[in-house]
């Protein structure tokens, strides 16, 4: 099985937000918020930095 | 001193009671929720019952936790934090396998590299995360890890994180067993 980067990137950031989500907020509505914010960091942290490095050689 | 010397209450008296002075209550009514910020009513308090069980019995939840994730929680009856939490794990664990991720073992390569075998410690803490899954996929062989795969470094620290996540959730179940979250 191979994965693009990014769709691995975003099966990790779901589970990962999902689990911190349920773990630290305590009313489904504080979850669903803090998942989703969690989750928009992710990626929005990956894509960012991915167009930071582009310029950069490997 | 005689019972003589202390103020006796009367019924009629208004004073207030020390402790009722230090804490003063405020009635809310059910009906009408105190607005908030911006015109904003505030969502009714969810009361769950918590319920705190024996330390022994905690350790033994958290224990199944550990052994097959989102167990804890359905013992504790949270069917649906437990599907989510089991749902994570092992969605994470079995892309990682696929993905031919390595699984480390507790028996170090002996290597020249010396240096890797502290990392490989860590590496085997965060695969034995996930319990009883991970004993059953070393026994039938995979998790061998395969460096030709492009997934391979994607595979691994799935596998990783999957077991990190359920030391998480054993965690936060053996705070709801002890009654300390909802």
């Amino acid at each position: 099985m191979t994965l693009s980067h990014f769709s691995a990137l975003f099966i990790f950031s779901v589970a990962v937000s999902t689990v911190f989500a349920l773990v630290t907020k305590n009313t489904p509505r504080e979850q669903f918020r803090y998942g989703v914010r969690i989750l928009i960091y992710f990626l929005g942290a990956a894509i960012i930095l991915g167009w930071i490095m582009r310029p950069f050689p490997l | 001193m005689s019972n003589g010397d202390l103020p006796q209450a009367q019924p009629g008296d208004s004073a207030p009671n020390a402790n009722e002075s230090e804490t003063p209550h405020t009635e809310h009514s059910p009906s009408r929720p105190e607005p908030v910020l911006g015109g904003f009513t505030a969502a009714p308090e969810i009361v769950t019952e918590t319920r705190a069980i024996p330390m022994g019995a905690a350790i033994a939840i958290s224990a199944g936790a550990w052994l097959i994730p989102g167990l804890g929680h359905l013992i504790l009856g949270r069917w649906t934090r437990s599907l989510l939490f089991a749902l994570c794990v092992f969605s994470l664990f079995f892309l990682g396998l696929g993905m031919e991720g390595k699984l480390y073992g507790w028996a170090f390569d002996r290597t020249p590299t010396a240096q890797s075998i502290p990392l490989q410690a860590l590496e085997f803490f965060g695969d034995a995360g996930v319990g009883l899954p991970y004993f059953v996929a070393t026994r039938m062989g995979a998790g061998e890890g395969n460096l030709a795969n492009r997934s391979y470094d994607y595979g691994e620290k799935f596998l990783w994180v999957a077991g990190l996540l359920n030391y998480l959730i054993m965690l936060d179940a053996f705070d709801v067993a002890l009654g300390r979250k909802p």
